[in-house]
């Protein structure tokens, strides 16, 4: 049961109805039911592994605390990531195997076991695995209920892809009892209704550009590829942060509050500062679990401890998007970028001091953003040598249809030729990427308030047109083609 | 022998250039939840710098568990010759 489903548009508001009418003590047992069902639309195998994840988590969270033993966490750790290993990296490791036998001799062919991957794994084994960490370094307390610590790990909205909660910022809310809120109900619904509208109205559309030319990328010139990575960005970023928003907005109808998986990425200035601002509940997770440790363990090699510490944090966040190679060099290409950035933390400074601001603030807006949508290439594309080939072609491309501009006189007709074989309706792609250039700037004024708060204070003659336009623009604007799949549902 | 007060003057300018933020008054009970930019990135380039500062060296358990500046001043008080 995905978020843009049919089935979700009917079932949660007939379970919010029940749920904030029910009796205040029996409202965790019902989210938790919920919670389940919705797993196990997913199959029965998702709900097998949710439970085993959630009761392997749960022992080790008391057992733990109970007498604190290294030993202990690295049994759960292990525990605790070995069916998320065998799912994900088994068949990757016998293709390593295989292609590293095959420069000593005829390769191998060993058996592919394709396993399908559970729903949300990715995500829950990693909030798990936080809580034991949390409880070992006595940063939490052990979940005494297994209802709650289940309905901690289960709990729907942010089941299938996050964000990734922390049990100290969850927890307390589970026993709070939850009734109808007018104020939080239309908040949550218009959080909801922002993110179906990125989802279905621009990124599904983006995702036929994309699809289109990923697939023969040398059919295209350097601008329709160079666009077409534009395109993927926003796609990527419009898809989760939508996703992000459906599970935040739902959580609050119903009375939970999560966190905030974006803000603004692709205004940053710096490649740390994107990563404040992109995916933040899991890149939070990674510094905190991977980063600190690391980093803390080496610091006695001062600098150096604080590049180990970047490189392994990007290294494991590549690889838990999956098992591809272009993930983990996607990984690492972030990892040295960041390592960079901290490096020249200083010397950046003080060049600061003698340009003025707002060059400043451009020069390293646009180096920031271009390094993102190459890197976004690299995770997009099937292979090293396919982002290779991609970005070469991008780049060599630029030339001769710029020499095609200049003889054009940068006329409107070459300018429509240059991208005239793009796979998607012209109108489809100024939609899209003019509403993008309108919620950016809507993001921006609303850098202190958002833009849904400012909505909600208007009179009812402004609100009210514009909730219409709104779900008017997701039925009637809402991409109809088939690649609706939320894009980190796979991760 | 220094005093809480003194680690905490001397901490300042050590906060100040790591989250980036000149006008940052310290208090004891300031975490990372109420301080904006104090993540883990920031909390290990603190720790380096006040480390460094001190010529001194966290326990490992210390590092991970410093729940506000206050803690901190406490482990310097400790450690600091």
């Amino acid at each position: 049961m995905l978020f843009d489903s049919l089935t979700f548009l009917i079932a949660f508001p007939v379970f919010t109805v029940v749920f904030l009418n029910a009796p205040a003590w029996i409202q965790p047992r019902l989210m938790l039911l919920g919670s389940l069902v919705a797993c196990a639309t997913f199959g029965w195998v998702s709900l097998v592994w949710l439970i085993l994840v959630t009761l392997i988590g749960f022992h080790f969270g008391r057992s733990i605390e109970s007498a604190a033993s290294t030993q202990r966490l690295w049994a759960a750790i292990l525990l605790l990531l070995a069916p998320l290993l065998l799912l994900k990296y088994t068949d990757f490791v016998i293709d390593a195997i295989d292609s590293a036998l095959a420069y000593f001799a005829t390769p191998l062919i060993r058996p592919r076991f394709n396993f399908s991957l559970p729903v949300g794994i990715s995500f829950y084994t990693f909030v798990v695995l936080g809580y034991v960490i949390d409880v070992h370094v006595s940063r939490t307390r052990a979940e005494r209920s297994i209802a709650n610590f289940a309905l901690f790990t289960a709990f729907y909205p942010k089941l299938v892809a996050g964000p990734v909660e922390r049990q100290a910022d969850f927890s307390p809310q589970i026993d709070t009892p939850k009734r109808f809120d007018y104020a939080r109900v239309t908040d949550g619904m218009r959080i909801i209704g922002s993110g179906l509208f990125k989802k279905l109205v621009v990124a599904d559309r983006l995702s036929v550009v994309v699809n289109g030319v990923y697939a023969n990328p040398d059919a295209y010139g350097g601008t329709a590829l160079i666009l077409t990575s534009l395109c993927y960005m926003f796609q990527l970023y419009y898809d989760f942060c939508g996703y992000s928003e459906i599970a935040v907005g739902s959580a609050k109808v119903l009375g939970y509050d999560l966190i905030w998986n974006f803000n603004r990425p692709y205004a940053a200035r710096s490649i740390s500062d994107y990563w404040r601002r992109w995916h933040i509940s899991l890149t939070s997770w990674f510094f905190e679990y991977v980063f600190a440790p690391v980093s803390a363990l080496l610091r006695r090699r001062r600098r150096m401890a604080v590049i180990c510490g970047l490189l392994a944090t990007f290294l494991v966040s590549g690889l838990w998007h999956g098992a591809r190679w272009t993930f983990i060099c996607y990984g690492l290409v972030h990892g040295i970028a960041i390592s960079i950035d901290y490096l020249t933390a200083r010397p950046r400074k003080r060049f600061r001091r003698w340009i003025p601001a707002p060059l400043y603030a451009s020069l390293a807006w646009a180096i920031t953003f271009a390094f993102v949508a190459c890197a976004d290439v690299l995770f997009r594309s099937d292979s090293i040598m396919a982002t290779r080939a991609y970005l070469y072609r991008a780049i060599t491309g630029l030339a001769p249809d710029l020499r095609f501009l200049t003889q054009h006189h940068f006329s409107a007709a070459s300018m429509k030729a240059l991208i005239a074989g793009l796979p998607i309706p012209k109108m489809d792609l100024v939609l899209a990427l003019g509403t993008i250039v309108v919620i950016e700037l809507a993001g921006y004024w609303g850098r202190e308030r958002p833009f849904r708060q400012i909505l909600a204070i208007q009179p009812l003659w402004i609100r009210w047109p514009a909730y219409y336009l709104v779900a008017g623009a997701i039925v009637y604007l809402g991409s109809q083609n088939a690649a609706t799949m939320f894009i980190y549902m796979k991760y | 022998m220094k005093s809480a007060a003194q680690i905490l003057t001397e901490l300042t300018p050590i906060f100040r250039d790591a989250l980036d933020d000149k006008q940052l008054v310290l208090s004891p009970d300031m975490s990372a939840r109420s301080i904006e930019g104090w993540d883990s990135f920031t909390h290990t380039q603190l720790i380096l710098a006040i480390e460094e500062h001190y010529r001194i060296h966290f326990r490992l358990k210390e590092v991970m568990n410093f729940k506000n500046v206050g803690d901190m001043c406490s482990a310097i008080l400790r450690l600091a010759p």
